[in-house]
């Protein structure tokens, strides 16, 4: 078992601060010495009996150790591209709290309309404003324009029924029109300040400047649950 | 018979604009109006589409786009803002006695098309309708000089708009689709992101999409020097000049926000908004998307690949002639920019002249105007008769959109060459006579650095 050295600074750190004592099964109580924790960690963490009100949490975190040193090498350009990717997304939404979103309009008023429009199977947005409005000429909508409002359907499944993946290879489409690859590699700037960050996060690859912003990161920014 | 005025809708994802084509000579009278449906918490309302005028508590609304990324999806959404919209007391004619000139994105998915024309003539019942892109209407309009001088036969239209960013060429007055290019930033992923960083650093903004937006509109410019400014505003000193105090709007005391003047007082009620680099490292993910891990190119390599695309005797002509519409390019140095990074990227001998608008918002909204003026326009139309008779094919046969452009192109190789040549005699011509822009015209011929 390996516990690199970042860890390992926070157990000692934690060992000190509580003092901890643990002996050896056949001995008696000891001080851990926080300079050989590498070593304990070496071996199995039950060969030591640690205080009683200390063990579990000792051991957590010689465990937490352990699993974190895999996640760090697990980390590779993948698992960025999806936060990446994801984030992306984030910054298309129309509104922070999206779910509520396809609801505009429909908490507070939907008992009310919902009850006058004769128990209809779903009311739309669109029929709720003529009603509210002077609603004197309201002619029947066609079929067609009836099962565009009602059936809603995102763009992913739009292009999808559009056939334009199928389209001859030499026309270009929303599909082909999107531009190249950058030229030049991206630039690396402070998650935190915005400016030139100069390093990244060991766990997580965000960039950030300096010490400072390291410590917001680490507090606020840095995705520990990447594993 | 007096001929009817003709309905311009440009229908943008963030506003539309909308007005007849008969109305004032400039563009004053185009009705902007907010393509969503807002609901606003303080108010207790939900406003559509240009109801929102009545709006006075902006904190927390809740949008309801009927755009997804540049394309309508929520047919629902935009019927009601229509609705709304296509009415006696807005336009002031009957939509069943008139014609109308409606934009549609670039590469219009063929199944949303058939929706629009099912919308027209279905829905509102136009007599006729023309049906185009926004990009294709500027070689009506004065972008690149009065209507009165000889267009440009080449240009660039960059429409960095809502959704998205799209270069167009543009030949003759026809879309070369093939060396059409599209960058994933639009204004809505800026506000977005701008949200996204005040939130994290200052206040919590999340929620706050138009104030948001507002700041942006207000505090946000397009560097030339990114290091450098970046460098300035490593610290929050007294001297730094790009640093602006913003202060957010009180909408219990109906107070609009503002940037604060440099020797006023603050109130302590005030809630200041710290804006250093955030001012135009948002604009700046135009020019380099890779800053927010969006693995594209910017809008000057864009551009470029997109010329790179083109005839290689026209080229030339092409980078004298980039013209920017939409509501991106108002960022304050958007044009300086965008030219000082094409400069380098343009070849020695080509002159690269870059066309700001006065407003660009309104921009294809002018030229669709000029457009349904032209006694010609009946030849563009799709007329109700037609459509009962074929349905979505009659409008599909008589628009050059994407599909049909880019179809009959092939049909006839042989003619670029001939044209080409001809193309080559006039140049000569026309590029001296047009050598007037009508607004900003920056060169930078010493700045030349030869890019392969």
């Amino acid at each position: 078992m390996h516990v690199d050295a970042d860890r390992e600074s926070v157990l000692r750190e934690r060992c000190r601060a509580a003092s901890f004592q643990l002996r050896p099964l056949s001995s008696l109580y000891t001080t851990i010495r926080p300079d050989k924790l590498g070593s304990y960690a070496a071996q199995t963490p039950s060969a030591y009996v640690f205080h009683p009100r200390c063990t579990v949490h000792v051991l957590s975190l010689l465990g937490a150790a352990a699993r974190q040193t895999q996640a760090v090498s697990a980390l590779d350009s993948e698992v960025i591209a999806k936060r990446t990717k994801r984030h992306l997304d984030e910054l298309e939404r129309s509104n922070y709290a999206e779910p509520s979103s396809s609801y505009l309009g429909m908490e507070e008023e939907e008992e009310t309309a919902g009850k006058s429009a004769k128990g209809r199977a779903r009311q739309t947005i669109s029929d709720r404003r003529s009603l509210s409005g002077a609603g004197a000429k309201r002619k029947k909508s066609t079929m067609n324009i009836r099962s565009a409002v009602l059936y809603k359907k995102n763009l992913a499944t739009l292009i999808d029924e559009s056939g334009i993946a199928s389209l001859p290879s030499h026309l270009s489409t929303y599909l082909t029109a999107e531009t190249g690859p950058p030229r030049e590699p991206a630039r690396m700037l402070c998650s935190v300040c915005g400016y030139w960050g100069s390093y990244r996060c060991k766990k997580c690859a965000m960039p950030y400047c300096d010490m400072n912003c390291q410590g917001v990161h680490d507090e606020t920014r840095c995705e520990r649950r990447i594993v | 018979m007096k001929k009817a005025p003709v309905v311009v809708l440009d229908n943008g994802a963030f506003t539309v604009k909308l007005g007849l084509s008969n109305a004032s000579k400039d563009v004053s009278h185009c009705r902007v109006i907010p393509n969503a449906i807002i609901r606003s918490k303080g108010d207790k309302t939900t406003y559509f589409g240009q109801d929102f005028a009545e709006c006075r508590d902006f904190s927390s609304l809740n949008y309801r786009l009927p755009f997804e990324k540049g394309y309508v999806v929520d047919w629902d959404a935009q019927k009601a803002i229509w609705d709304g919209i296509f009415t006696e007391e807005t336009l002031g004619v009957d939509t069943t006695e008139t014609s109308l000139l409606i934009t549609e994105p670039y590469f219009n998915l063929p199944n949303l098309q058939e929706v629009y024309d099912q919308f027209v003539f279905e829905e509102y019942e136009f007599q006729a309708y023309h049906r185009a892109t926004p990009a294709s209407l500027i070689p009506y309009g004065q972008l690149f000089g009065k209507p009165s001088q000889v267009q440009p036969e080449c240009m660039i239209v960059v429409d960095s708009g809502f959704s998205f960013t799209h270069i167009v060429p543009i030949m003759e007055g026809e879309i070369v689709w093939s060396a059409v290019k599209r960058i994933d930033v639009g204004g809505k992923l800026l506000t977005n992101h701008l949200k996204e960083l005040v939130s994290f650093r200052q206040w919590n903004m999340m929620d706050e999409t138009y104030i948001m937006n507002s700041v942006k509109e207000t505090c946000c410019y397009v560097t030339t020097q990114f290091s450098a400014d970046l460098q300035t505003c490593r610290y929050k000193t007294k001297d730094n000049p790009i640093l602006q105090e913003y202060i957010l709007p009180d909408f219990s005391l109906n107070k609009q926000g503002r940037v604060m003047q440099p020797d006023e007082m603050t109130l302590e009620s005030d809630q200041i908004l710290h804006m250093g680099n955030e001012r135009f490292s948002v604009p700046e993910i135009l020019f380099r998307p890779d800053d927010i891990g969006l693995h594209q190119a910017g809008l000057a390599e864009s551009i470029a690949a997109s010329i790179a695309l083109l005839p290689d005797d026209l080229q030339g002509m092409f980078w004298a002639n980039i013209g920017l519409i939409g509501g991106n390019t108002k960022f304050p140095g958007f044009a300086t920019r965008l030219l000082s990074d094409l400069r380098p990227l343009a070849p020695v001998e080509c002159e690269v002249v870059v066309y700001e608008s006065k407003d660009a918002v309104l921009e294809a909204y002018r030229g669709a105007v000029s457009l349904a003026k032209q006694s010609g326009f009946a030849n563009h139309v799709v007329t109700r008769e037609e459509y009962l008779e074929g349905g979505s094919n009659a409008c599909r046969r008589k628009f050059k959109d994407w599909r049909t452009a880019q179809s009959s192109h092939k049909e006839d190789a042989a003619r670029p060459k001939a044209s080409m040549v001809r193309e080559e005699e006039r140049a000569a011509t026309p590029a001296a006579k047009v050598k007037q822009p009508v607004k900003t015209r920056t060169r930078t011929v010493s700045a030349v650095k030869r890019s392969t």
